[in-house]
């Protein structure tokens, strides 16, 4: 089923909390809306439940007004935070309930509890009480429940976040799997930008009421629209630089005016001015050499992941993090030289007023995304 | 496609009218609390009314409302030497009966946490004499205290007291009144306290062992504090019985001897159902209101905040 | 912990057992004796038989005392949870006008003592035709701001995934109270029951007032009109008529005992 959301609009009292969504799912896909607490990305999800009242716009399900509909005429299932398991019904008990006022024989439901439960690896556990599954156990009945109801769309409000990290990463394949098996359309709110990169098909990032941007999940990575997106998207956050161009376009320096005896070359011509440069941290790579194009940070504290090393560094009072992809070891309070990205690619510029991208470097054709 | 029809005519049916079809409809809220609020109008507010009505009026033999007599009802008690003497000794009487019980329940909810094994059996013993009723339980002290059968007359005896009936001495009545009102009060302040007790976090204890805190000091210096909130709410809830006391009057003591047991809740009953003054009864009835309103109240403005003293 | 000193716990707790339920035991004790040796003194008597409760069940109406009890405490907790639960969703899950002062209202019956309210209420229930009769018996206990305050303190805990989903379900409000509302707060629920049941199984003032004859006269009651009766002295058979009355209470406390544990605290500190 697609779903189509137009200038969809939500106010608490004198309260905006969302304006003017406009978006399209498309039938079967995995859709992520991701952004930080009070984003209002879970009032979003509510409306489309059929769950909160919609103040401005309309919602559409296979092109049908729905935004009026209660949600059990809306033909889908739900998953919930906190699982919402009655605690006085057993496993299989608490997945039928789901089917409570849908219009199918008793044989059918006992076949659709068994379905969804195989489906979710939970057969054996069905005459257990919620209390006696662990979190995971309980948010597979959970999916199971909405499953079994065969609902051609499922909406999940952070389904994951009171695991642990262990179970959260094997969740996140089962509920992935599950998708790929069922190819329902899935809508699924979180607020952790790792689990909108690692599942969805494309992501909506909201903030402050609004659509931050809209796209796959490399999209959002490589080329995020304005500077939250850049440091929401990604772990650790983007580098943020202030740059200052010169008048003629071609060099620049670091921090709010320009220094001719401290200045670096710009890989493509920008018109003079300030910016915020972008650098992801594993696009700031330490060299042994000092060069024109790197600039000398003084290291203070690594962080060894095992497989990564990240380096945390101060240039001029900057704060800068760089992700090298092996196990390095540099001395705390030892001069660190970093390497600026040459190609336009791992750039990232943004206006310095509104944080919107600034699209550069024509001549290395890259894409225009902006709000 | 039956099913298409149906979204279809609901949307359209409901167009401007966005907010009824998924939020509240206020009409049942009416339903759900009517039944309710018939009751309570009926067998409290109606009659709260009616007794501060009467409280205006002089009574005739009958029982009806026969004259104005404005607040002279109320002149009246607070001149009447057997209110007044009433009134004091429910004072009495209430804070006696409410300190007793708090500080017994405080010992048996200490003992009663004790670690050891079966500890549940004594928790249970403790609470046993919650469901007592007030008639049985007063039988059962009238037959501890009575003068020619009661065990507590036979030891009296042995020891060689000579007054070995309780019951015929002001005094004595009123502490045989509170120890058979605690009794009967204890299995529910006990339980209360018990599980605050239970709900103070065990590391506050670990702190003070390793202190070298004696059990009695922890008692008084880490549990009292701790459930301060509780005693608070215990101490009005009992003032409150305390004030409403009636069955222990009527069967064990009839008020007597000489009124000094005649609380204020039996000396209303007596006013209105024996003596058919409904005017001076209800005037009594209005004064134990302001007294009962005055301690709800502050029950409900300090618990609902849960001050700690400590 | 030394063997003597737990021993000596054990026996401090058993002697502050035996001194607070002394009066039920001596009383069992008492109902146990000839009415002969009580008089005498004679305590340690071995004459004990169940003569006294044989008595007591053929001499006098208890059982008809009780099963007027039965009557009005079980119609009382029926309806006080038939109409509070209705009046505690409300509460806790609607919106609608005069909210607050509606609360307000039910919060103020709780200050006013029913002790101050019996003669309008008698003249009430006179009128209406219910003395002595098992309406005027129940009926004006039939809800409580008390029942309600707790049971909707009960429904505040259900999660609002929860809510949510018996909205996305499309239950309407009785289904979701019967179907999720109360069957989630059941403990509470059963608690609230059995106060209920105990607290108008033990009432006595009301019935004292509103009953004449034995036919609806509740067990409390009927107790002050035996031991005001000529039996006064048959202290035997008085004794046994107090321990069959404290019975089913005693019984319905050690059935109840965890739900109170559990609930009273809570209920009576939250208000």
């Amino acid at each position: 089923m697609s779903i189509r959301l137009a200038n969809i609009s939500k106010a608490f009292g004198n309260t905006k909390v969302l304006s003017n969504i406009s978006v399209e799912i498309e039938p079967g896909e995995f859709f992520v809306m991701v952004g930080p607490s009070g984003s209002g990305k879970s009032t979003l999800l509510r409306m489309i439940a059929g769950l909160a009242s919609v103040t401005e716009g309309r919602i559409y399900f296979n092109e049908r007004d729905v935004t009026d509909l209660p949600s059990k005429d809306r033909k889908l299932a739900m998953v919930f935070q906190n699982y919402a398991l009655l605690p006085f019904m057993n496993v299989a008990q608490n997945v039928r309930f789901g089917l409570e006022n849908q219009d199918l024989s008793d044989d059918e439901k006992t076949e659709r509890v068994e379905w969804a439960l195989n489906l979710v690896h939970m057969a054996d556990l069905s005459d257990r009480k919620p209390k006696e599954l662990s979190g995971g156990q309980q948010q597979r009945v959970s999916l199971a429940r909405a499953l079994a109801t065969k609902a051609p769309v499922v909406l999940m409000d952070e389904p994951l976040s009171n695991l642990d990290a262990q179970l959260r990463t094997e969740m996140r394949e089962e509920i992935a799997r599950l998708h790929r098996e069922i190819g329902m359309t899935l809508i699924y709110v979180t607020h952790d930008q790792v689990e909108a990169m690692t599942m969805g098909d494309r992501i909506l990032v909201l903030n402050d009421e609004k659509i931050q941007q809209l796209g796959t999940p490399l999209d959002l990575y490589n080329h995020p629209a304005n500077e939250f997106v850049a440091k929401f998207i990604g772990s650790p956050e983007m580098n943020l630089l202030p740059i200052t161009v010169n008048d003629e376009g071609d060099r620049f320096s670091i921090g709010d005016a320009f220094w001719t005896d401290n200045a670096f070359v710009l890989p493509f011509d920008l018109p003079a001015g300030s910016y915020h440069l972008g650098i992801r941290p594993e696009k700031l790579v330490p060299v042994s050499i000092a060069n024109p194009d790197t600039i000398t940070a003084k290291v203070k504290s690594l962080q060894q992941l095992g497989n990564d090393t990240l380096i945390f560094c101060d240039y001029d009072g900057q704060s800068l993090v760089s992700r090298v992809p092996e196990q390095f070891t540099v001395a705390v309070g030892a001069e660190l030289n970093l390497l600026l990205p040459a190609s336009a690619d791992e750039w990232h510029l943004f206006n310095v007023d509104d944080g919107e991208q600034i699209v550069a470097a024509p001549e290395e054709g890259a894409a225009t995304y902006g709000a | 496609m039956e099913l298409n029809k149906e979204l279809n005519k609901t949307t359209t049916d409901s167009k401007g009218n966005v907010v009824t079809k998924i939020r509240e409809n206020n009409k049942p809220a009416f339903w759900f609390l009517m039944p309710s609020l018939l009751i309570l109008t009926l067998f409290t507010f109606y009659p709260m009314i009616m007794t501060i009505y009467n409280s205006f009026f002089a009574t005739n033999i009958r029982g009806e409302s026969a004259k104005f007599v404005g607040l002279n009802n109320y002149f009246d008690i607070f001149k009447d030497p057997l209110f007044l003497k009433s009134l004091a000794g429910t004072l009495v009487y209430v804070v006696l009966f409410a300190l007793v019980t708090i500080v017994l329940g405080v010992v048996l909810a200490r003992l009663a946490t004790m670690k050891l094994r079966r500890i549940g059996w004594f928790q249970t013993a403790f609470a046993g004499t919650m469901g007592t009723s007030a008639a049985a339980a007063s039988i059962l002290w009238l037959f501890l205290f009575n003068p020619s059968v009661g065990i507590v007359s036979f030891a009296l005896k042995a020891m060689g007291v000579s007054k070995t009936n309780l019951l015929v001495d002001p005094t004595g009545a009123m502490i045989v009144i509170v120890l058979a009102s605690v009794w009967m009060a204890l299995g529910f302040a006990f339980l209360i306290l018990l599980s605050a007790f239970q709900s103070v976090p065990p590391e506050y204890y670990e702190v003070a062992d390793i202190a070298g805190w004696s059990q009695f000091k922890q008692t008084l210096k880490i549990t009292v504090p701790m459930i301060s909130p509780t005693l608070f709410f215990l101490f009005v809830v009992e003032i409150i019985d305390g004030f409403k006391m009636f069955a222990q009057i009527d069967l064990i003591t009839g008020g007597g001897p000489n009124n000094a047991t005649n609380f204020l809740a039996y000396k209303i009953y007596q006013d209105a159902f024996v003596f058919h003054n409904f005017g001076t009864a209800s005037a009594e009835s209005i004064v134990l209101t302001v007294i009962i309103a005055l301690a709800t109240w502050i029950q409900f403005h300090f618990t609902e905040r849960k001050v700690y003293y400590a | 912990m030394t063997h003597v000193k737990t021993g000596a716990r054990y026996l401090l707790l058993t002697v502050v057992a035996v001194l607070l339920l002394f009066p039920i035991l001596l009383g069992i004790w008492a109902s146990l004796l000839p009415t002969k040796d009580i008089a005498a003194g004679n305590f340690l008597s071995t004459n004990i038989s169940l003569n006294n409760y044989w008595q007591a069940f053929v001499t006098t109406p208890i059982i008809r005392y009780m099963i007027n009890s039965f009557v009005t405490a079980g119609l009382i907790t029926i309806g006080q949870l038939v109409l509070c639960t209705l009046a505690a969703y409300a509460f806790a899950f609607m919106n609608f006008r005069y909210k607050k002062q509606l609360f307000f209202a039910f919060l103020v019956t709780m200050m006013l003592p029913f002790e101050a309210e019996i003669i309008p209420n008698f003249q009430t229930v006179k009128a209406f035709g219910w003395l002595n009769n098992y309406a005027g018996l129940t009926i004006p206990f039939f809800t409580s701001a008390f029942g309600v305050f707790m049971l909707r303190q009960a429904f505040l805990q259900i999660p609002t995934d929860l809510v949510d989903f018996g909205k996305y379900l499309g239950l309407s409000r009785l289904q979701f109270l019967w179907k999720i509302a109360v069957p989630y707060s059941r403990s509470m629920m059963i608690t609230f029951a059995l106060y209920t049941f105990l607290t108008h199984w033990n009432q006595y003032l009301w019935p004292l007032i509103t009953t004449f004859t034995d036919d609806f006269r509740p067990v409390q009651v009927g107790l002050k009109q035996l031991q005001s009766e000529d039996t006064f002295a048959n202290w035997g058979m008085v004794m046994a008529t107090a321990i069959i009355v404290l019975l089913p209470t005693l019984i319905l406390l050690l059935i109840g005992q965890k739900f109170f544990k559990r609930n009273l605290n809570a209920g009576g500190t939250k208000g």
